[in-house]
């Protein structure tokens, strides 16, 4: 019986069986009964079945939406006759908080069975190793904000739950292969790095949850300190003064190998120092007590034998030639920098290693200045430590500001755990054997004038090498603060791309797709931003907030209109939340903040600024034209 | 593609198809939401309003006389007037054919949905391994050979013996819950 309930249900009986069992049915109450619940069974299993069949296409669906929102509403209005009244009536926001259709979008197309090195036009590298996104063809789509016109019409701000971030840009990765979203593996990570003009030790890498206001950044983690290594064909090992020296009396200083070959011939006395009494002389500077035995975490075996060599070099005296001027280096011939060693930590063992940075030679600077090798020493045995212990050790021992400024800088060290790490200096290194190319083609043709600027170039060297003698601390906050003045001010009016030449930046490990920001706490605040104590500075203040209102006349004539404060001394956004015909937002009394609102009407841009002033105040937006770029 | 199409898709299990009918959402969303509706009680809608379609698609009488999104607008309405006058705040006005039928299916679907209910939730009360071979038999229409494949069972035989008992399951619990209420 089961069987022909479930047989007539599903529409298996012939039309013959079923009016039979249709009569059946009607002279048995108790059959009726059963057939009407084992249809309810069978009905609630497609139906609940088909609950999740929507909810789960609400996920796909969700994943895309933020990119085909907008333009599904305009198509979709096309189609739907009865429908457009209500969005032509309807002047809101888009429902989507963000507009991603209005940030940079860069869509590659890879292979994720190699290694691969990715640069979008904004200069973010992004470096793929194999398997990351499984196997075979995949599709990478990236989009990017850094500057503020592009952060406010797409919608975003810097905000933690309640808290204010400063960005230093902010993107998003997504992949998909077949058209359906693939995460990274697990176990897998994109390295990635973003080029800065300068860099904050404080930022973090903040995932975005999208909310119904914008994004949430969440999950901070710090960024690891890398440094980056250089190719030494890229580095100026040289003594101050050595090229100018060798320029004038005629020799081409733009062949390093005749360069080299020179500067290497030179004779030196090795200085009488042990590797041990180097170890041991620092390492109880720094510890306060004296170890007899090599520090555990002594110099990897290769560095070791590479300092071994590096001790024990003898530069071959034959090669010294008799038209080199004997004072080409400036240093006293007693007592120097052995160009011998220098040449020694050229070489291959020591390419991973922080020497092989610009920090390091920026430091090898002032070593040639003290014609003390011990300071270089300093450096070689502590290859395996970042870079700050090594300026600590010389600022406690020898003092002088400069290395106490090294030290504050706080660098680490070079990154090799890392795989993808290997592939971006490759990277860097194909585009930087271009750009020397460049740069050799033009010092040929120009090789008078560059005489010139090398001789200009070296004069601000040193001008700048005696201006960060002075208390760096000092310096660097004032530095910092002009930047982020400079950096707002561009950033509310006109779109500064990021200078690709930069040579430092903020380097991730990122094992999600989604959204990405790289920020710091500008400042923690209570979550009702409402007046109350709280911290600013670390310091126990008291807060007050004032309510700002914005009225925007004929709000319904434009496409979209969105507002923001942003303090002028950070690099924030935060979006004032929408109230009737205008937005509204509590600011902080502490912070200085301007106004901004920009509109859209028929593909042309218009902007509001104005100072925020002391108190509850509503402003009027009177917008004027602007140009995008 | 062509409206049919969907529909025929729809009627034979195939369900891929309802990812694409999302893309009608955004338009619907923003109706209900100048209604007052939340974005949670949209989605809520907008989803129901699927499953009204599809439960609709297995009609064979069922011949689409508009487009699919036209539809789907219509059914979300009426689904909101529904759900409205149960809160008496909203009278559905100004109704055209194609709306009354819609307005139909909704009150068709509503009815049947409230007499559903105490089987949904017995459903739901089910083992993972039981609620799917339900689903893979009622809504996606599999035969018991790809079924017993699926759910690794080792022939045709046992998953007919599996759905037997999963039936049975369901049904107590059903007579339970009567009897609770």
């Amino acid at each position: 019986m089961e069987e022909l309930i479930e047989k007539y249900l599903v529409g298996l009986l012939s039309s013959d069986e079923k009016s039979d069992f249709e009569r059946k049915m009607k002279a048995d109450p108790k059959l009726e009964q059963e057939v009407e619940i084992q249809k309810q069974v069978t009905d609630a299993a497609r139906i609940s079945g088909l609950r999740n069949q929507v909810q789960r296409a609400y996920k796909g669906y969700q994943f895309t939406k933020v990119f085909k929102a907008v333009v599904v509403i305009v198509t979709a209005a096309a189609i739907l006759g009865t429908a457009t009244w209500f969005l032509t009536h309807d002047k809101e926001e888009s429902d989507t908080p963000i507009q991603i259709e209005a940030l940079d979008e860069t869509v590659f197309m890879l292979n994720s069975d190699q290694d691969t090195v990715i640069e979008t036009e904004n200069g973010l590298i992004l470096s793929i190793p194999a398997g990351t996104f499984g196997e075979g063809d995949y599709e990478l789509k990236v989009n990017e904000a850094y500057d503020a016109l592009q952060i406010m019409e797409a919608g975003l701000s810097t905000m933690s739950d309640s808290s204010l971030l400063e960005t230093a840009g902010m993107f998003k990765l997504e992949a998909k292969r077949g058209g359906a979203a693939i995460d990274i593996a697990k176990g897998k990570e994109i390295t990635a790095m973003l080029r800065s003009a300068e860099v904050d030790p404080e930022m973090q890498l903040f995932e975005g949850e999208e909310t119904e206001d914008g994004v949430n950044w969440v999950k901070p983690k710090p960024l690891p300190k890398y440094l980056l290594t250089r190719d030494f064909a890229d580095l100026d090992f040289y003594p101050p003064n050595y090229l100018k020296t060798l320029a004038e009396h005629g020799i081409d200083v733009s062949n390093k190998a005749v360069t080299d070959s020179i500067y290497y011939s030179f004779v030196c006395d090795l200085p009488e120092l042990s590797e041990d009494r180097v170890i041991r002389l620092y390492n109880s500077e720094v510890r306060g007590e004296v170890d007899d035995v090599a520090p555990v975490d002594a110099p990897s075996r290769n560095s070791s034998s590479e300092l071994m060599r590096f001790m024990q070099y003898e530069p071959d005296t034959e090669r010294a030639i008799d038209d080199v001027p004997q004072d080409s280096s400036s240093v006293p011939r007693k007592r120097q920098i052995c160009p011998a060693s220098i040449q020694a930590l050229q070489t291959a063992e020591f390419s991973k290693s922080f020497i092989a940075t610009e920090e390091f030679t920026e430091r090898l600077k002032y070593i040639f200045g003290t014609c003390n090798e011990e300071f270089l020493q300093v450096y070689v045995v502590n290859l395996d430590k970042p870079l700050w212990y090594s300026d600590s050790i010389i600022a406690s021992r020898f003092g002088g500001s400069v290395w106490t400024a090294f030290y504050h800088q706080k660098l680490g060290n070079t990154e090799q755990a890392n795989p993808g790490f290997a592939k971006l200096n490759q990277y860097f290194k194909r585009k930087r054997a271009k750009f020397n190319q460049a740069a050799l083609k033009a010092r040929q043709k120009l090789a008078k004038e560059f005489n010139k600027a090398e001789k200009e170039y070296r004069k601000a060297e040193s001008e700048r090498a005696k201006a960060s003698d002075e208390d760096s601390k000092a310096n660097f906050k004032e530095e910092y603060e002009i930047n982020l003045k400079e950096a707002c001010r561009q950033a509310n009016i006109t779109y500064v791309k990021p200078n690709r030449r930069y040579n430092q930046g903020y380097v991730m490990p990122i094992r999600s797709t989604g959204w990405k920001n790289i920020d710091r706490f500008a400042m923690e605040v209570t979550q009702s931003r409402e007046s109350s104590s709280g911290t600013f500075n670390g310091k126990e203040v008291k807060l007050t907030y004032y309510t700002v209102n914005l009225d925007v006349p004929q709000s319904e004539s434009y496409d979209f209109v969105k507002a923001y404060v942003i303090p002028t001394e950070l690099r924030s956004f935060e979006r004032m939340k929408k109230k009737d015909a205008g937005f509204t937002y509590q600011v902080n009394s502490l912070i200085e903040y301007e106004l901004v609102s920009i509109a859209k009407k028929n593909e042309e841009y218009f902007i509001y600024k104005t100072q925020l002033e002391q108190g509850d105040k509503t402003y009027s937006a009177q917008y004027s034209k602007v140009s995008k770029e | 593609m062509k409206t049919q199409e969907i529909v025929e898709q729809i009627r034979q299990g195939n369900h891929k198809k309802l990812k694409k009918l999302y893309k009608y959402f955004p338009v619907v969303k923003k109706w209900l939401i100048s209604r007052g509706c939340d974005k949670e009680l949209a989605r809520d809608i907008f989803q129901e309003t699927l499953i009204v379609f599809c439960e609709k698609c297995r009609d064979e009488d069922f011949v689409m006389t508009s487009s699919v999104d036209t539809y789907l607008f219509s059914v979300s309405k009426f689904l909101y007037y529904n759900h409205a006058r149960k809160a008496q705040r909203e009278q559905a006005q100004d109704l055209n054919d194609l709306e009354i039928a819609a307005s139909n299916d909704v009150d068709e679907w509503k009815e049947y949905e409230s007499k559903l209910n105490i089987a949904e939730r017995a459903f739901r009360e089910l083992g993972e391994k039981c609620k799917q071979l339900l689903e893979m038999f009622y809504l996606h229409k599999k035969s018991m050979k790809e079924i017993a494949s699926k759910l690794e069972l080792r022939n045709e035989k046992v998953a007919k013996a599996q759905k037997y008992r999963c039936i049975k399951n369901v049904k107590e619990q059903v007579e339970l819950l009567m009897n609770q209420a």
